[in-house]
């Protein structure tokens, strides 16, 4: 059988067990065809009727949603407020987003977070008594779109072994906003720092394949992972977050900040933050409580059947990582050494251990996340100022490095970080601050050579 | 205190609205909303180079499938939408024979006709701003493997040899189907169209609009064959399926379209939008492995991947789809004679050609009685000159709009499924008497007496 045929056994149940670990390093050569559905694949041995649990998933996750009234109602419920029509704008193929390059460009994969100072119910942000907690820049006929952020750049140029990179720090502004000044102190908010006006965290969106193995991971390893000793000055802290439907405090795994306990919760909160459809988790729609043409416009009735979020979470649940490709480059191989010696390992974990887990594939499974899914002080540069239950502005929950190596064969602008500005793994890098000063200290030592190698780890992953 | 706290903000932020208000009007981009039901993939790279080369438009697009469009453009200002795009023909003729769309002025270089055929509306309410193929999605290392050559044309799939390794769209169900039947029965006409199209429904699995995807379902191997429109199966090789598509001899084209609403209150956004979906730069993006439709501007395929199909240059088309209303006309009568014949009894259609086929395969000469059953089997279930009956495709077409034509619809699918019915009985009874006489003449002299 080809290396192709293997691939695509996915359906087989031969998925990834036959992928071609040996992927051309030549640069020159175009990647495989077949990697730009990397993120898009099942996990291995799940069943029939799973298998056709996860197509449900997918056709709703790649759904195009309609504004009602519609006659297809079991697709209908955009809006009134929304940012985007589909999962997929934002997480294309499964991937991550990326940044605008500049102000003339929408927001198109990527959301503001808006908040003002304060500690609201639950420990969680105090939502902008106009417009919510997200920017929404649409609206249905009838309802103003809330109105667009725009990013500027202010940059710096930094010599690395390997050549002068540019680095990118944005500033929010917003343009036109529809239902009054966002910000009455301040025309324009830069992530400086300012804590007395609108606090504004800027995101792009992260990939969904492996989330549902993040998920298994028991929350006792976490809080293992929490308590363990560090060293060069690393420390890593779980959030606690409320989960709305159950009622409770939980530690925090998704979003950039882990700011959501579930994946449950995180696609119920996107459909009613991001698309304004509600849910039973969120039955009660994204309008601001001052915004009275979305208020009347809003379905008095819940627009999600419940199997259609059981089906939305089953596909992410089960979403395969890629795995690891070249590793038996001799580049790789002392790329992952600096990557330890780095300390890049204490943060971004290699190896975890998945628990019980209600899909047999993610139970008991040894994974290779490169995460401790704690959050970590990465210094003012990184900082938005916003907090998010218990992590403060300058906390980020460790991202996962699986499948990064392909972000960019997916989708060819993805971005790195939070904001998307590290438009370069390389750039992502030297922006580590923080607990991770220690790190890029050691990069900061690193021969080409030595930073070639770690680059070509990360990229095998 | 938390509570007097976050009184006070709230104060603040209300008197914030008052000078928040001053500024609500001048906008700094303007707004074009395009209605479309294009899958996002598509959505999102156009979008996206839109807004690059014309940064003083917001793009707003909204997404609702072709039936559930009617609705929403007949609302006075249809709905705030200045630009429709889509590919759904009955819709463009639809909002043409409403006034809903504004002429637009002719555009070079933007092809109005493919080997004869029309596809952009003759006076320029609306342009073709892509075309895509039917055709075959095929599995060659499944194919090889059960030793079968690659198939070249519709025919080729029809033999026996393809038993269970065939899939075809439901054409009532999914929604570019009805047009890949009609392309089967333009190239090879009503009759022997017909013949072939039972000849490969009795061996293949119906597809429905479910969840899953032809191209997977080919690719893992499940089946060899997939009847299918070309951009499927072209974005998934450009994805790394292992697959090709066929195209037959004759292809049949179904051309999308774009035009500009009447009720537009953004004309020179709208009319920006449609020109740079047909320039040179907007074609090509249809060049997108996520994308891979036919671009309708010539002069875009100097731009395209290596091997990609150029409809101008490589095949001719089906020769009766002359008009754009003929690409319709019939398309809803055919998918429901196609529900009458083929999805409702599919499970004794299945047997039936099982038979068939067993007692022609034992038969050692010739048998009048599987001759005709073999005929009665193959045969339209309402002939060329019924399907061409103005009426009849009326009631089918409007079905939905009007109780009257649904009464007659459903009062023509009752006689149908009747004639099915009494059809298959004759074929099975047929088949029967063969085998009586056969065995009691232990297939040795093969002179069986018709009945
Ligand atoms: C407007 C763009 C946008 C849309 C639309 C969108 N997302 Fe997201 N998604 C994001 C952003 C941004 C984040 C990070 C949120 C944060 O850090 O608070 C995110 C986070 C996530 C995460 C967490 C991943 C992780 O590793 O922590 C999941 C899962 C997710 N989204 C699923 C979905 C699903 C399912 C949908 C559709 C129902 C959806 N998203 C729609 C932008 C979007
Ligand atoms: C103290 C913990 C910590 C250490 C040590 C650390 N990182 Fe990170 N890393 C993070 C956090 C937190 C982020 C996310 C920051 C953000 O989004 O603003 C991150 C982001 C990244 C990203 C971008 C991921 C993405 O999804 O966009 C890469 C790549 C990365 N780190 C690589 C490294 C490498 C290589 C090292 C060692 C040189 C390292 N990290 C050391 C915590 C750490």
């Amino acid at each position: 059988m080809t290396k192709w045929g293997l691939f695509w056994g996915a359906c087989l149940g031969l998925y990834w067990q036959g992928m071609p670990l040996a992927v051309a390093t030549d640069a020159s050569a175009p990647a495989p065809a077949y990697l730009r559905e990397a993120y898009t694949q099942p996990l291995p041995h799940l069943s029939t009727s799973e298998l056709e649990r996860f197509y449900r998933g997918r056709q709703l996750v790649r759904q195009s949603w309609v504004i009602p009234p519609s006659q297809d109602s079991a697709i209908a419920g955009l809006g009134p407020l929304y940012n985007r029509n589909a999962c997929i704008a934002c997480h294309a193929k499964n991937g991550r987003g990326y940044a605008p390059d500049g102000p003339e460009e929408s927001l198109k994969t990527m959301l503001v977070r808006l908040s003002v100072p304060g500690v609201g119910m639950h420990g969680g942000p105090v939502a902008h008594p106009l417009y919510g907690d997200q920017l929404n820049a649409f609206g249905v006929p009838g309802v103003p779109g809330e109105g667009e952020a725009s990013v500027h750049y202010s940059t710096r140029t930094v010599a690395t072994p390997l050549g002068n990179i540019e680095l990118r720090q944005p500033h929010i502004r917003f343009v036109q906003p529809a239902y009054g000044a966002l910000e009455p102190l301040m025309r324009e908010t830069a992530n400086t720092g300012a804590n007395s006006g609108v606090l504004t965290s800027a995101r792009i969106a992260p990939p969904l394949y492996g989330t549902g193995l993040m998920e298994a991971i028991p929350i006792s390893t976490l809080q293992a992972l929490a308590k363990q000793k560090k060293p060069a000055g690393i420390k890593g802290r779980l959030n606690t977050v409320w989960d709305p439907e159950n009622q409770r405090m939980l530690p925090g795994r998704f979003g950039w900040k882990a700011n959501t306990a579930s994946l449950r919760l995180q696609t119920a909160s996107a459909l009613v933050g991001d698309m304004g459809i509600t849910s039973q988790v969120f039955p009660t729609g994204n309008c601001g409580r001052l915004q009275t043409a979305c208020l009347n416009t809003q379905s008095s009735t819940v627009e999600l059947q419940p199997a259609q979020l059981d089906d939305m979470v089953f596909y992410q649940q089960a979403l395969a990582v890629p795995p690891q490709r070249n590793t038996d480059d001799a580049a790789v191989i002392r790329g992952a050494r600096i990557f330890r010696r780095a300390h890049c390992a204490v943060c971004h974990v290699p190896e975890l251990k998945t628990g019980r887990d209600v899909l047999t594939p993610l139970t008991n499974q040894t994974i290779r996340p490169y995460t401790d899914l704690l959050l970590h002080d990465m210094g003012p540069g990184l900082a938005d100022h916003r907090p998010d239950f218990m992590a403060s502005g300058s906390e980020w929950r460790t991202p996962p490095l699986w499948g990064i190596g392909l972000a960019r064969i997916v989708e060819p602008r993805a971005g790195f970080l939070h904001d998307g500005r590290a438009r370069s793994i390389l750039e992502a890098i030297y922006w580590h601050d923080g607990e991770a000063r220690a790190s890029r200290a050691y990069v900061d030592r690193l021969q080409k050579q030595e930073l070639a190698d770690l680059l070509a780890f990360l990229e095998s992953l | 205190m938390r509570l007097i706290k976050q009184l006070q903000i709230l104060g603040r932020w209300l008197l914030a609205i008052g000078i928040g208000c001053i500024s609500l009007c001048a906008c700094a981009e303007e707004r074009l909303v395009v209605l479309t039901s294009y899958p996002q993939e598509m959505v999102s790279q156009f979008e996206a180079a839109f807004e690059q080369a014309h940064p003083q438009y917001r793009l707003e697009v909204i997404w609702r499938q072709s039936a559930d469009t009617q609705k929403l453009l007949s609302e006075p200002g249809s709905g705030d939408v200045d630009v429709y795009w889509s590919p759904a023909l009955r819709n463009f003729l639809q909002l043409r024979k409403q006034a809903q769309l504004r002429q637009l002025p002719p555009i070079d270089g933007i092809a109005e006709s493919v080997h004869g055929v029309q596809i952009a509306d003759p006076d320029h309410y609306f342009f073709a701003s892509e075309i895509a193929g039917y055709g075959m999605v095929v599995n060659p290392q499944t194919i090889s493997a059960s030793g079968l050559p690659l198939p070249t044309d519709w025919q080729d799939i029809a033999s026996p040899a393809w038993a269970g390794k065939v899939t075809l769209p439901i054409p009532s169900q999914v929604g570019f189907a009805p047009g890949l039947y009609e392309a089967i029965l333009g190239a090879l006409g009503w009759n022997d169209g017909w013949r072939i199209i039972h000849q490969m429904a009795a061996q293949a699995k119906l597809a429905t609009a479910g969840s899953t995807f032809v191209t997977d379902d080919v690719a893992s191997g499940n089946f060899a064959v997939g009847l299918t429109i070309d951009f499927f199966a072209h974005a998934a090789i450009a994805n790394g399926q292992p697959l090709k598509f066929v195209y037959p001899h004759h292809v049949g084209y179904s051309p999308a379209h774009i035009g500009i609403l009447q009720s537009s209150r953004h004309v020179a956004a709208a009319e920006a939008f449609v020109a740079f979906v047909l320039s040179d730069a907007g074609q090509a993006l249809l060049f997108h492995p996520d994308i891979r439709k036919l671009p309708v501007r010539a002069s875009a395929y100097s731009q395209a991947p290596a091997g990609y199909f150029n409809p101008f240059t490589q095949s001719v088309s089906t020769a009766n789809q002359t008009s754009l209303e003929t690409l319709l006309r019939r398309q809803a009568l055919t998918s429901a004679v196609f529900d009458a014949c083929i999805t409702r009894p599919q499970a004794t259609l299945d047997s039936m050609w099982q038979q068939l086929r067993q007692a022609e395969a034992q038969q050692t000469g010739a048998s009048p009685s599987l001759t005709e059953a073999r005929a009665l089997a193959e045969m339209p279930l309402i002939s060329e000159r019924e399907a061409e009956d103005v009426h009849l495709q009326t009631v089918f077409r409007a079905r939905r709009e009007n109780p009257a034509y649904e009464a007659e619809t459903a009062q023509y699918e009752a006689r149908w499924n009747q004639e099915i019915q009494q059809r298959h009985a004759r074929v099975m009874a047929l088949i029967q008497q063969k085998p009586a006489q056969q065995t009691e003449a232990t297939g040795k002299t093969g002179q069986l007496t018709s009945p």
